[in-house]
């Protein structure tokens, strides 16, 4: 009975404590908002369950979903990515211009896209770590000067991409579930085993206070920069998607995403400045953005309106944040002001668990 | 405006003030009298409402019942420009100046006054904050100074002119004295005392008993938001004050006079240490098992010393011989992580000490993750495992392990910051100020702690401006005056007047041979 009782209590403090860590990713609100959403969306168009319309909708939003996930991570760290519609664009006219038609040429596209992009990344790093500038200014440079190059390789929309390339990101995998889908849940898996490496808790104790990770240890320069690159590096998977699903070049297919890819992070809950948020959340904010297009297109309501409920929805995203905020800000003031209560009871728990 | 005459009668009184938040009582029936004319002071642990009532006072946050008169009339306090109407000024223990304006600007912010063009003009405010900062006698500092590039105790000193200057009835000091040297402690005092003198009447908030003792009237204890007792500050001892506070028996922690342990080889040697500005030519010694108390007024290199050798800053010249290797810091990831384990517990653990947007878990294993990694990825069993067993050591209750940090409480984050170094191998804890703003019991746990971590040989250098500290808790005491090291005083030896006398220069303290013999260069060098 005792040996029970204490179990229960240990896998109760156990799931109690993944709670709070859950909860303190910020995650979970998007997450709930775009569940509704989806409910919401097949409750007026059932055939969404489909294979096929549920592959169309997880495609639409892939590439700005990834992107957004690479955005957060410079977020996380404390710095703006503006590059990030001029490296999409850069990808995708790299892969348009180069790739051949057998299968290995097109399989060679990956990688490079991941370094190139991985590259920019890079380059940003550097520029906002070593020579000390602002991220905004960097960033903002380097988009104009990465969308130069885009322009460079290829003036205007053209280009083809083979069948299987196209194939390989926007088709299903067995028949069974979107490649799209596949992807986002690879580039989520390498999250969560980077987030168990000291790198990943250093992107966030950089991101929340730099002075104070250099007095432990941390090499923030070097741990930002590294963010940066990854963030690009996930640019170069966004672009690289990009390109499957538009099956061209243009060099300006990019640059319309930087907002959303903004948008996307901030609806996912992660707050400029740093040190707070979650790469998952924006993943899921672009879907958010994306659902809410879907839902009121099948409403009948015009694509105008889109713009002005999204802009609505920035607004309430980031007041309910703030609000959600505050609560837990007064609900751990609170716990902490009847310590004594809480640390018997813990005491009691850990003399149990032993 | 100030009621110049000495009349008694009370100029502050609270009948049963309740605040709650939440769930939590922050004041339970609180009642007090604060007499015309005293200095009057609120102690209490953290969390015994005593920044809960500075709130209330001051018109920032509404009590929920209970009654405030100010002068014999009731009164609500609905703002903080109620509060200033009425005649309460407030200096905040949070600095309230802007960093990036200047001296005079920030002085005359809100109150400038306009030409007769309706401007406000530089020089007048330049004219106008001399003025004042004359009048408060503290001249030295420049009305054109950025606030960013000032000391931690001049821009305190900015602060507590500008509410001095309002010369209203009361003032309220909330823990004014954290951020200040002992000379400019004294120079507070010297204030309050004109300010009394004139008639005015002073609520004042301290942790340390010490100055309470010196410049207060009476004393009112505070405990769990309800007040103790209110009594003229001759009347009770020490231990009987701490007892109020805690509402036990605590042992008092000057009191217990003796040094840590048993002290072994010596494991650093700093030779000659220069770094700019303020440090020249510093030399010390350091034994396995030590604290060593550093006693210092402001700004004489102390702070480039602990900068230095935690690697944050440059040495300009000398050297630092590490268990009998010369070693050379470029960064703080060198001191930390290059096996060579020094570490730091800084003054301002919100600056540097602990990452207020991480848990309790993620800031005390922080530095030592490597510890917990295997091919490149942590053990999460471990790591808690690991670090519950820091928060036990320090008492800090378990279910802060997944709460942000910054929403314990000041001590518990102090705690946490000196505790996550028990995980390493470390042997040398570089401890800047860590008991500033921390009430006594956390101090009390703090010093435990040190022994503790003395105990398991780890070497401490331990800067406090509380001086009947350093006399708690060091084996030795090293005093630096003008960038050196003047006099290295053992436990039989230092007094609390003899490290003063040395900490202000005055050759008579300086027995040994040491301090002459680096007094002559020094004196030279300025």
């Amino acid at each position: 009975m005792a040996a029970l009782l204490s179990a229960t209590a240990a896998t109760w403090s156990r799931a109690s404590a993944y709670r709070r860590r859950l909860a303190m990713t910020g995650v979970v609100g998007p997450a709930v908002v775009l569940v509704i959403l989806f409910f919401i969306y097949v409750g007026i168009v059932p055939s969404v369950l489909s294979l096929g319309q549920f592959n169309t909708l997880t495609n639409e939003a892939a590439a700005v979903a990834i992107a957004a996930a690479g955005e957060t991570l410079v977020v996380l760290v404390g710095g703006f990515d503006l590059s990030v519609g001029a490296v999409l664009s850069l990808v995708n006219v790299l892969i348009a211009t180069q790739v051949g038609t057998s299968i290995g040429s097109q399989a060679l596209m990956i990688p490079l896209a991941l370094a190139v992009g991985a590259g920019t990344g890079l380059v940003n790093g550097i520029l906002v770590n070593f020579m000390r500038i602002p991220s905004i200014v960097a960033t903002l440079a380097m988009s104009f000067f990465w969308g130069g190059v885009a322009l460079l390789i290829l003036a205007q929309p053209g280009g083809a991409v083979p069948l299987d390339f196209v194939n390989w990101f926007t088709a299903n995998v067995g028949n069974a579930i979107p490649a799209s889908l596949v992807l986002i849940l690879i580039v989520v898996a390498l999250w969560l085993l980077l987030k168990r490496t000291s790198l990943g808790r250093a992107i966030y104790a950089v991101g929340g206070d730099a002075s104070a990770a250099a007095a432990n240890g941390v090499r923030v320069r070097l741990v930002s920069m590294s963010a940066y690159a990854l963030g690009g590096l996930l640019y170069g998977l966004a672009g690289t998607f990009l390109t499957a699903q538009s099956a061209s070049g243009d060099p300006n297919l990019g640059g319309p995403l930087l907002l959303p890819v903004f948008a996307a992070v901030v609806l996912g809950g992660t707050l400029f400045g740093g040190g707070r948020g979650d790469l998952v959340g924006g993943i899921i904010g672009a879907y958010i953005l994306y659902v809410i297009s879907d839902v009121l297109f099948a409403l009948g309501v015009s694509s105008f309106y889109t713009n002005i409920l999204d802009g609505a929805v920035l607004l309430i995203a980031v007041v309910a944040g703030s609000l959600t905020g505050a609560r837990q800000w007064v609900l751990s003031r609170v716990s902490r002001r009847a310590p004594a209560a809480e640390n018997e009871a813990e005491s009691e728990l850990t003399g149990m668990t032993r | 405006m100030r009621g110049r005459s000495l009349s008694t009668g009370s100029a502050l009184e609270a009948s049963k003030v309740s605040k709650r938040y939440g769930a939590t009582v922050a004041l339970r029936e609180a009642s007090f009298t604060v007499e015309k004319g005293e200095v009057h002071a609120f102690i209490g642990e953290n969390g015994a409402g005593k920044s809960t009532l500075v709130k209330i006072l001051s018109g920032i946050e509404q009590r929920d019942a209970g009654g405030i008169s100010v002068a014999g009339r009731p009164i609500r306090l609905r703002s903080a420009r109620d509060a200033l109407s009425a005649g309460i000024a407030t200096a905040f223990q949070e600095l309230t100046l802007v960093p990036h304006l200047t001296v005079a600007q920030n002085m005359m912010l809100g109150r400038a006054k306009r030409n007769r063009f309706g401007l406000v003009t530089n020089n007048d405010m330049v004219a106008a904050t001399r003025r004042l900062l004359e009048e408060w006698e503290v001249g030295e500092i420049d009305p054109d100074a950025t606030v960013a590039g000032l000391s931690l105790g001049a821009r305190q000193q900015i602060e507590l002119v500008r509410v001095l200057s309002r010369q209203t009835p009361i003032l309220l000091l909330d823990e004014p004295t954290a951020a200040l040297g002992a000379v400019q402690v004294e120079w507070l005092f010297q204030q309050i005392r004109r300010v009394r003198e004139s008639g005015g009447t002073v609520v004042f908030i301290s942790h340390r008993m010490g100055e309470v003792r010196e410049i207060c009237d009476r004393v009112t204890v505070l405990r769990n938001g309800h007040e103790v007792g209110t009594f003229e500050t001759g009347a009770a001892t020490d231990d009987e004050v701490v007892e109020m506070m805690a509402g036990r028996a605590v042992e008092s922690v000057t009191a217990s006079s003796g040094p840590p342990g048993e002290v072994g080889d010596v494991v650093l040697t700093v030779k000659d240490l220069s770094s700019e500005p303020a440090l020249r030519c510093a030399n010390l010694t350091l034994h396995a098992g030590e604290v060593l108390g550093v006693a210092a007024l402001q700004g004489h290199g102390q702070f480039e010393l602990f900068m230095t050798l935690f690697g944050a800053r440059r040495a300009s010249g000398g050297s630092m011989i590490l268990d009998g290797k010369p070693v050379r810091l470029k960064s703080p990831h060198d001191a930390v992580r290059k096996g060579l384990g020094i570490n730091l517990v800084p003054e301002d653990r919100k600056a540097e000490g602990v990452m207020l947007a991480m848990s309790g878990l993620a800031n005390v294993t922080l530095p030592h993750l490597s510890k917990f990694s295997r091919f490149g990825l942590l053990n999460k069993r471990a790591e808690r495992a690991e670090a519950r067993r820091v928060f036990q050591a320090v008492n800090v209750r378990l279910s802060a392990l997944d709460l942000d940090v910054g929403s314990l409480s000041g001590g518990n984050q102090q705690k946490l910051a000196i505790g996550k170094w028990m995980l390493t191998q470390s042997h040398i804890l570089l401890m800047y100020d860590p008991t500033r703003g921390v009430d006594i019991g956390t101090k009390t746990e703090i010093f435990t702690l040190m022994r503790e971590l003395a105990g398991q040989g780890k070497a401490i250098i331990f800067y406090s401006t509380d001086i009947e500290e350093l006399l708690g808790v060091s084996h030795r005491i090293a005093v630096i005056y003008r960038g050196r090291v003047v006099a290295e005083l053992s436990a039989q030896e230092f007094t609390r007047n003899r490290v003063l006398s040395a900490m202000l220069g005055s050759s008579s303290a300086d027995d040994g041979e040491q301090g002459a013999a680096a007094q002559a260069p020094a004196n030279g060098a300025v």
